[in-house]
């Protein structure tokens, strides 16, 4: 081979392994081709159709004469400026479908050399091509692998973000809180600073998210949250507030935590500062809302811990609340002796659970018509050590605060279904006498409750039937769906469900329509006022009369005189409760009477008259 | 195979002027080749000297703002012979002519696409028999044979592609390019010109090869760092036996350099010249205006008057050949000023011979950094060599 052939072969190289992928090192072949063997056209074909080209002008490659000369089945091409031109194309062994084209004008055909180099080239480009092609896949590996450790970074970061955050307004959340007040707590100590907690509670959310639904309270949390973000941005110059933090701790409330306070006055600025931007009307899904907050505060000492601090807060917010809502107040020694004193009852009432210092009592009700006791409503007190029998309104409200009523209220089903289970096994009631509980509106939220009373059945073999099941008219206000779901599998399980201090609340005729309920109790405010003539009595007469329609049964409650008793009987009332026949007694008193009774009716006392409805009332099928 | 009457359709003159002041400079060149017609296309070559953005105005306002390409140069070349801080200015005219011209700036940022930009124009040509396209680089922007490779990417082989690289009467910093009466630096500017007779290219240097070759042992672009595997400055400085003041002179070195080109080998027989434009006296590199492969075989190069001469007549008959005969209109020269400095005042002899190879025709040109002539057997960019348009 001369000279000039192996120094093209050799720059054709050269030029073609300094292309870094295989678009360019086609293009650059194909050219580099044509300028060293004089070629006027030159050109890549491969299964994907022309993939580059020389010697025409742009956009005007004959692709289909050239994908001819790349199968065999022709050997020209025209070239537009020159005419007819003879061409050599030669299969690239690394890609049997691609084929290397040169052409040039046919009064000077390419000579035996020049097709000898040409061949070389098309070695040395399927050889570069196929490197390309290793390296792109690798290069495309790589960058899949880094594109997936990316990903998996970016999620574990979000994920320890959604760790840390509410997703709702995107602000710290508790964990998140808590471990920067730890952090923060251990800075003053070293600084001699003061740390804040301002524990801050919407006043009226519920009421906004109630009727206006839950997107609007959730913009408008999302707005307060931005509020209170923007009051503890300030001060950029001095370089203070600016770390502040501010969480949300739960539905309504929020948490700023202030750090490198001075004094305590720092801590009722950033107070001052909150109030003021909350007083602006917030402008949400086009309401223009007004949003008070209650603010508790409490600054750091030494002995200061995160629970102790947010304890603190939460306490001081309560009397804010106390004390008219709207306004802020600073955790003092009285709330401390306060917060105390309900610490010291709070541990009373904890170890009254531990050691059952609970009793039931029991109510009875009678039929009019014996009057002779059909049923009892089970009440709770507490034996307390020192104090004697308490009421249950000394220590429920704060059983409800501290989260122990479930397990106090777990305890009295339970009690309850035992003691009757009991009076059924040895004789001491009829058939179908029955025991009714209370249930609170947060045991009804609670979704362990279905499981505690099907436990309490079972564990005890009462029949489901002779327990009735009391609720005020608030559980079905609070929330207006998942009651009934509840509701319904209550009664499923067989117990009734009665409707306690009916008339006190909103008094919804409705409720009687929409709720599984078997039997109502008139509240002891209609009854106290029914022996004389007027509304009260007009009331009550309505009220039987529905109840009659609806196939409910309806007990009168507190009744204590006989002209009351009298006036009841004679407007239909079947059912009554009161001091009048029997106060709330021991299970053994009750035991007692019944037995007394049981004695005086087969003596003394006719059967009970045929028309007079049955306690029980038929469970609708 | 052209008719009278299409001859008598087409025109091309030549003017030019040595007058000191930038304006009156542009004005008497371009009448003395307008002579009062109306032109279809100006080209001019005038020094950087001038106030160029004045030497154009005094052009246009001479031409009606007639299409203008231009460029500065390291001399220019009229019919009346080479010169030195003038102005030329080429006019041709008349309905066998059309012509349509472009341009791309910020060349340097992406070569390839500035040649693509620039040759775009061919597709405003009115149609005719015969055509080319003519362009002017800044040979300082980088790799002329990527502008080349994108202009011939749009034309095909069936548009020749003539040109040269501006020059700066060898400072070597800063190249200019004119488009109408915009003076642009780092740009392409072209002129895609149709002709119902043939348009002829000779391309010709003329060097021959001194003593053995040497490889490319390592390059990058236009820069050569290693040749045999040595010192590239060192290797060129001690085969070439250069003189002392050029070892440490960068002016002497590029004036000793423009006699001594490297060539590399061609299936044509006709070695590629590469100028070597400057030397890198701390790296020991070599700095040549167009692309050097690695692994390239080159020679280095001499020539003298006679050869340089020879390679003139030879350009100029490969020029005429495809006029069958006929005597040209006019032709326009892209002349390497390395060549200039090999002839010396023989230049003169050059000019003479161009003009009258055909009888007396006119003759411009410019002395370049760099020639470009893209037609059968010629690869693109050249350099120390000489490329003669012949119109038809």
């Amino acid at each position: 081979m001369a000279s000039w052939s192996t120094q093209q072969l050799v720059e054709f190289l050269a030029g073609i392994s300094g292309c870094v992928d295989e678009r360019s090192a086609m293009r650059d072949a194909v050219e580099r081709a044509a300028e060293a063997l004089d070629a006027d056209v030159g050109a890549l074909v491969t299964a994907a159709g022309l993939v580059a080209s020389t010697g025409f002008p742009a956009g005007l490659a004959p692709e289909a004469e050239l994908a001819a000369i790349g199968r065999g089945e022709s050997d020209t091409v025209s070239v537009p400026g020159v005419g007819e031109c003879a061409a050599v194309s030669v299969v690239l062994d690394g890609d049997p479908e691609s084929t290397f084209i040169i052409a040039r004008e046919p009064a000077e055909p390419f000579s035996h050399e020049d097709i000898s180099v040409f061949r070389g080239m098309a070695r040395v480009l399927s050889l570069t091509l196929r490197q390309l092609r290793l390296i792109e896949s690798e290069r495309k590996l790589r960058e899949r692998s880094q594109r997936e450790a990316r990903e998996r970074r970016a999620a574990q970061k979000e994920l320890a973000h959604l760790a840390h955050h509410d997703a709702l307004t995107g602000l710290p959340n508790r964990a998140l809180l808590l471990d920067r007040l730890d952090q923060a707590l251990s800075v003053a100590r070293r600084t001699g600073t003061f740390v804040a907690i301002l524990f801050v509670d919407l006043d009226n959310f519920k009421l906004i998210n109630d009727t206006l639904g839950h997107h609007v309270g959730d913009d408008l949390l999302c707005e307060i949250a931005s509020r209170l973000r923007a009051s503890v941005r300030v001060d950029d110059d001095s370089g203070r507030r600016t770390n502040d933090t501010v969480a949300r701790f739960g539905g309504d409330e929020f948490v700023v935590l202030g750090e490198g306070l001075r004094s305590e006055r720092d801590a009722q600025e950033i107070a001052a500062r909150i109030a003021e931007r909350l007083a602006l009307p917030c402008e949400v899904a086009g309401e223009e809302l007004f949003v008070t907050a209650s603010t508790g505060v409490v600054t750091s000492d030494g002995q200061s811990t995160s629970h102790s601090l947010i304890r603190d807060a939460d306490a001081a917010m309560y009397h804010a609340k106390a004390r008219g809502r709207a306004r802020a107040e600073v955790f003092d020694d009285a709330m401390r002796g306060r917060l105390l004193e309900r610490l010291g009852r709070e541990k009373e009432l904890r170890q009254a659970i531990e050691r059952q210092e609970f009793v039931l009592v029991y109510q009875p009700i009678f039929a009019v018509s014996g009057p002779s006791i059909v049923a009892a409503e089970a009440l709770i007190r507490w034996q307390h050590p020192e104090r004697g029998m308490l009421p249950p309104s000394e220590f429920i409200p704060l059983a409800e605060e501290t989260n122990l009523i479930s397990q106090i209220d777990e305890w009295v089903i339970g009690q309850a279904c035992d003691q009757l289970a009991s009076w059924q096994a040895s004789g001491t009631v009829a058939a179908d006498f029955s025991v009714s509980v209370n249930l609170s509106a947060r045991q009804v939220e609670d979704g362990r409750l279905l499981q505690v009373v099907r436990r309490a059945f079972d564990e005890s073999g009462v029949a489901p039937s002779s327990v009735g099941l009391e609720i005020t008219e608030t559980v079905l206000i609070e929330n207006t769906d998942s009651p009934i779901l509840v509701l319904d599998a209550l009664r499923s399980l067989g117990a009734r469900l009665i409707l306690d201090d009916f008339g006190t609340g909103y008094s919804s005729l409705s409720y009687l329509q929409r709720f599984p309920l078997d039997a109502l109790k008139l509240d002891r405010s209609f009854i106290a006022e029914v022996a004389e003539p007027g509304r009260d009595r007009d009331i009550v007469a309505a009220l039987l009369h529905l109840a009659e329609v609806l196939d409910l049964t309806v007990v009168a409650e507190g009744v204590e005189t006989d002209a009351q008793l009298r006036r009841l009987e004679e407007l239909g009332c079947q059912f009554v409760q009161g001091f009048l026949l029997g106060r709330p007694m021991l299970a053994s008193d009750l035991e007692r009477r019944l037995s007394a009774e049981a004695s005086a009716t087969v003596t003394a006392l006719p059967p009970a008259s045929a028309d007079s409805r049955p306690w029980k009332p038929a469970i609708a099928s | 195979m052209d008719g009278s009457d299409s001859r008598s359709s087409r025109w091309f003159s030549v003017g030019s002027s040595r007058a000191s002041d930038s304006h009156l400079a542009g004005a008497e060149a371009a009448d003395a080749a307008l002579e009062g017609r109306a032109a279809k296309l100006l080209i001019v070559f005038a020094s950087d000297r001038y106030e160029l953005p004045s030497l154009l105005d005094g052009i246009c306002e001479q031409a009606d703002d007639t299409p203008l390409i231009g460029c500065s140069t390291a001399g220019e070349i009229a019919t009346s012979g080479p010169g030195d801080a003038g102005a030329v200015v080429v006019a041709l005219g008349g309905d066998g002519f059309s012509v349509a011209t472009g341009r791309a700036t910020d060349a340097s940022a992406d070569l390839r696409g500035a040649g693509e930009r620039a040759a775009a124009c061919i597709g405003e040509l009115e149609e005719r028999r015969h055509r080319a396209l003519v362009m002017l680089t800044d040979g300082l922007a980088g790799n002329q044979q990527d502008i080349v490779r994108g202009a011939h990417g749009v034309l095909g082989a069936g548009v020749p592609l003539v040109g040269g690289c501006a020059g700066d009467d060898l400072k070597m910093s800063r190249t200019f390019q004119f488009d109408g009466r915009e003076v642009l630096t780092d740009a392409v500017v072209t002129a895609a010109i149709g002709s119902d007779a043939p348009l002829g290219i000779g391309v010709r240097h003329g060097w021959r090869r001194v003593g053995e070759p040497v490889l490319v042992t390592r390059s990058e672009g236009n820069r050569i760092f290693e040749l045999d595997e040595q010192p590239a400055l060192d290797v060129y400085l001690e085969r070439l036996d250069a003189p002392a003041a050029a070892r440490t002179d960068a002016n002497e070195f590029t004036r000793f350099a423009l006699t001594h080109p490297l060539g590399i080998g061609r299936r044509s027989g006709e070695d590629q010249v590469r100028f070597i434009g400057g030397a890198d006296f701390e790296d020991r590199s070599l700095a040549c205006i167009a692309e050097v492969p690695p692994a390239a075989m080159a020679w280095f190069m001499e020539g003298d008057r006679d050869s340089v001469l020879e390679a003139t007549d030879a350009a100029c008959s490969d020029a005429l050949m495809p006029l069958d005969g006929n005597p040209p209109l006019g032709m326009i020269v892209f002349d390497c000023i390395a060549r200039r400095g090999v002839l010396g005042e023989g230049i003169e002899e050059e000019i003479r011979r161009l003009s009258s190879v055909a009888g007396r025709v006119p003759v411009a040109g410019f002395y370049t950094y760099g020639e470009i002539a893209r037609t059968h057997g010629a690869g693109g960019f050249h350099n120390q060599t000489l490329v003669a348009l012949a119109l038809g």
